[in-house]
């Protein structure tokens, strides 16, 4: 049996209602510093693979179509934590395609803004903690490479 | 406890005095050995010296382009070593010490006077990255314990080589890397006096 194009192998991890088109937000800044690595001859940006490290239960990004449904509509700067970080989108059919999942996991309760209204809009990236260490890695690094890889802030 | 109780001579004509247990070198050992370079000045190619003076051997860097990565290393081990717990504002743990001295290993075995300075991330787990970019990409990642592993890329995705690399021993795993960190270095060099 093959797996259907553009799902996740795990798919009991991901939540098919979320559609291909949603695009996900994912803060690369840390306290003093941000997972963006730059080409030592032209400068160019990319994201680094270290920034999709997952943490025990997956990547946490945010979903767009409910930043916006908020009253007031929230966008990438209200991920950002601070006016200079940097945040990245990206599609979730490009997740799918690398056979990760997408799930929500609204209102997290280990972050240090729990009240935020942002987290009405948290998700997680699933599947990348299953892998092996090799599997994983390369995953990252075409994670953090998907065409639809864009800086929206920062 | 006592750790002098624990050390008494065990023959009963034994005239040797009770001592503390020797101090072991640590990471920030490592770390100052790195930084004892900007006391060397600033002239001659740099390399490695290694010298045997009594009680036990003792590590210096001589002056010149290895001083200088060294020091650049140093500097980036140190700002992630200052982390906090949560710095992600998620559940990030600070950076170990065995990610610090096995990061300060590796790099080591691979860098000479000319490299490039790699691109230092910290990790959630308490590891670091380290990431080379120009048309290949080297990245290394030293997970909490100190393991490393290693995925370098071309420019069009091709793994060019992966795997776990072991600072301590031979091992041709590091012999190649080091020969692509040596190759980037030379490109990124180029590539500079073309612009």
């Amino acid at each position: 049996m093959t797996e259907p194009p553009g799902r996740p192998t795990s798919a009991e991890e991901d939540d098919p209602e979320i559609p291909n088109e949603e695009i996900l937000y994912r803060r690369l800044s840390y306290d003093g510093g941000e997972w963006v690595v730059r080409h030592q001859v032209t400068g160019e940006r990319r994201a680094s693979s270290g920034g999709f490290t997952p943490d025990t239960d997956g990547v946490s990004v945010f979903r767009r179509t409910l930043l916006r449904a908020l009253e007031p509509p929230l966008g990438p700067v209200d991920v950002a934590l601070g006016p200079d970080d940097v945040v990245v989108s990206f599609s979730v059919g490009d997740v799918r395609s690398l056979s990760l999942g997408v799930r929500d996991d609204l209102w997290p309760k280990d972050v240090s803004d729990p009240d935020h209204p942002r987290y009405a809009a948290h998700a997680l990236i699933v599947g990348l903690d299953d892998l092996g260490k090799n599997a994983r890695i390369k995953k990252q690094k075409k994670l953090a490479g998907v065409p639809s890889m864009r800086f929206v802030n920062g | 406890m006592t750790v002098l109780a624990d050390r008494q001579p065990v023959a009963s004509g034994a005239t040797t005095q009770p001592e503390p247990p020797p101090e072991l070198p640590n990471v920030d050992d490592a770390q100052q050995f790195y930084l004892s370079g900007t006391y060397a000045g600033s002239t001659a190619a740099g390399s490695w010296v290694y010298q045997t003076v009594t009680p036990g051997p003792v590590y210096y860097v001589e002056p010149g382009g290895l001083a200088w990565v060294l020091v650049k290393v140093a500097e980036e081990l140190s700002r992630l070593r200052q982390l906090r717990p949560r710095w992600d504002g998620h559940r990030a743990r600070p950076i170990t010490r065995e990610a610090i001295d096995a990061t300060a290993r590796v790099l080591a075995r691979l860098l000479d006077g000319q490299s490039e300075i790699p691109q230092f991330f910290p990790l959630p787990g308490g590891g670091i990255q380290v990431e080379w970019l120009a048309d290949n990409q080297i990245e290394i990642e030293i997970d909490g314990s100190g393991e490393a592993h290693v995925l370098a890329t071309s420019a069009s995705g091709d793994v060019l080589v992966e795997g776990i690399l072991d600072p301590q021993g031979p091992s041709d795993l590091l012999a190649t890397v080091a020969r692509l960190v040596k190759n980037l270095s030379a490109e990124v060099a180029a590539g500079r006096q073309r612009t």
